[in-house]
Formats: structure tokens, sequence, C-alpha cells
């Protein structure tokens, strides 16, 4: 094979062609199917149960943003924080006493939208560690590695 | 009658059914396959039990991959990439925990044997491919493996034939000086 590429070698380069040249083809090892098949089953195993998990986790993500989205929606529709501030006699003040206690407490009082970027990060940290956890391989087992170089 | 009528079937007909989950179907693509792959993770590893392994690795890596395959080529040029790579990935965390230099700590031994027996020298002569560059490992072991055409060998490792042939005269110099160095040829030869 390949001789038509072959260019003129020198008598080392020759040794190194030969040698490469003539490894012998080995046979498949005697339990290679058997112990390949239960690795398969194993994976299949794994991958199905990792379809269900994410599954799961869209569907319950899912059902947490419908649900945000509807608390959103009737809050507006029955003007619930206005009722809340102007129908019942004294929350306005009550808020008033919150934000004060708030004041007094820094990280209470830093403002919204740093408050709001700290819980996006965390929430973006939880849901990039929970995939890492999902999608990670398996650790395969490793022959020692001084049996690298040996037969 | 499964098992029977996969046999039968091409390679695109059973990598159809292993993407429909018949696991069936993927074994008889390992059956097929089988003995190629684990050579040449054998060329790459110098180790049995260690290419036995990669090549399981690589079947599976294949069958968890399998919806990405596309068809633009045969599959045993996909596999035999797929097998090229997990090996490589292998070699290369070794090299960088320092587990490929072991070869040259048992030099003395290895050396005088190879001196008394060619069939020894010529396997002390493989294992100097590991030191290669990455690229130029995987030209030199798959140019050589016999079940692997010229052409496929360009299409396994996505380069014209072009560069594939300049990178074999690259290597096979590289490796020419590599074999001098470790197997301490003088320079008369």
């Amino acid at each position: 094979m390949h001789s038509e590429d072959a260019p003129v070698l020198d008598p080392l380069s020759q040794r190194i062609d030969a040698a490469l040249r003539q490894e012998p083809s080995a046979p498949l090892p005697g339990g290679f199917h058997g112990t390949f098949r239960r690795r398969l089953r194993i994976a299949v195993m794994i991958q199905r149960e990792r379809r269900l998990f994410l599954r799961r986790l869209f569907r319950v993500a899912a059902l947490g943003a419908l649900a945000a989205a509807v608390a959103v929606w009737v809050g507006l529709y029955w003007d619930i924080p206005g009722t809340f501030l102007w129908e019942f006699p004294g929350f306005l003040g009550y808020v008033d006493y919150l934000a004060a206690v708030a004041n007094r407490v820094w990280w209470l009082s830093a403002s919204p939208a740093l408050l709001v970027s700290l819980g996006a990060i965390v929430m973006t940290l939880l849901v990039a560690g929970a995939f890492v956890g999902v999608f990670r391989q398996p650790v395969r087992s490793r022959a020692p590695f001084l049996v690298l170089f040996h037969k | 009658m499964d098992s029977m009528r996969a046999t039968e079937q091409s390679d695109e007909a059973l990598v159809e059914r292993t993407r429909k989950g018949d696991t069936e179907a993927f074994s008889e693509l390992v059956r097929r396959h089988g003995q190629t792959v684990y050579n040449l993770s054998l060329r790459f590893m110098r180790n049995a039990s260690l290419a036995e392994d990669m090549a399981q690795e690589a079947f599976l890596k294949a069958y968890q991959k399998i919806g990405k395959f596309r068809g633009d080529s045969r599959f045993s040029t996909w596999l035999y990439r797929i097998a090229c790579n997990v090996c490589l990935s292998e070699l290369q965390k070794r090299k960088r925990r320092g587990e490929l230099s072991l070869m040259y700590e048992a030099g003395p031994a290895a050396l005088s044997a190879a001196a008394a027996d060619p069939s020894e020298e010529a396997e002390l002569i493989r294992r100097c491919v590991a030191q290669l560059p990455r690229r130029y490992a995987e030209a030199i072991t798959l140019y050589y493996l016999r079940e692997c055409s010229y052409d496929e060998v360009a299409e396994i490792m996505e380069v014209p034939e072009g560069t594939l042939k300049t990178w074999l005269h690259r290597a096979r110099r590289q490796l020419r000086d590599i074999v001098k160095r470790e197997l301490r040829y003088d320079d008369a030869l």
C-alpha cells in the first residue's frame, strides 16, 4: 500500500518504515463484545436518566414561569398592590417603617439593581452547575499508568 | 432473526436503526469495525488493555454522538476520527502527567533487548510515534494502518491530500530524529 508515494529512504528511515509497515494486525480481545454490551447498556440508562431529568427540569421551569406570569397578570388586573397601599388603613405607614429599617442595614439599603444582579449571578451559577452535573461524563476507570508501555 | 437481518444491512442502515434506539444495530456496527478500531487504538496506546479501553470508549462516544453523524462521509471514517481523538486526548493527558517519560526510564534494558532482537527494535520504533506532535502521530498511524486508504486518511483528518503529504513528510523526518535519539543510533545510520 502507498508504494507510489514512497520516497527514496536512507537505511534508518527504511528501518522505521519497515517497523511501522510490518506491524501485525492484532485480534480483538475475547471479552470485547461482552464488556462493550454491558457498557452500552449503562450508557443507554444514563442517557435515558439525563433525558428524564432534563424533561422534569424544563417542566418545573415552565410551570414556575407560568405561575409567575399568572401572578403578575392577576396582580395587575385587579390592582392588588394599589388595593394594599390605599385600601388598608396604615399599610403605607408600615411600608415606610420597613423602608426605614432596610436603610439601617447596609446590604438591604444597597440599590435594588445590585441585589437583582447578585441574585441573577447566583441563579446562573446554580443552573450552570446543575447542567454541568447532568452532562458530565462518568469518570472512566483507568488502567494503572505504569502498564502504559509494557505489554 | 433481528441480528441476522442486521448482518446483511449497510452501515448507513444500521446507523439509522441505532438512531431510533436499536442497540442491536449498533452492536453489529461494533462487530464490523471493532478490530480496526482496536488496532488503531493499539497503535496509539501500545498496550493491549489500554487499547481495548480506548476502543470501547470510542464506540461509546460514537453511540452518544450518532445523532450528529450527518452522513457526509462513510461511517467508518467518522468512527476512526472519533477513535483517533479519544486516543490522542488520552495520550495528551498522560504526557501532561509525565507518564510517557516512563518509556525512557526503562531505557538500558529495552535498548539491549532491541539490539539483540529486531522485533523488539521494531516495537521501540513504533513507541516513538507517541512523541510526535498530535497531528503528525495521527497521520503516521493512520497511514500505516492497513484498512485505511490514502485519501481516507486525509478525509479522517479533514485536511486536503496535499497537506497530508506535507505532514507525513515532516512526521517522517521528526520520527527519524526521535528514533535516532531514543535508540541511540550512531551517525553512521
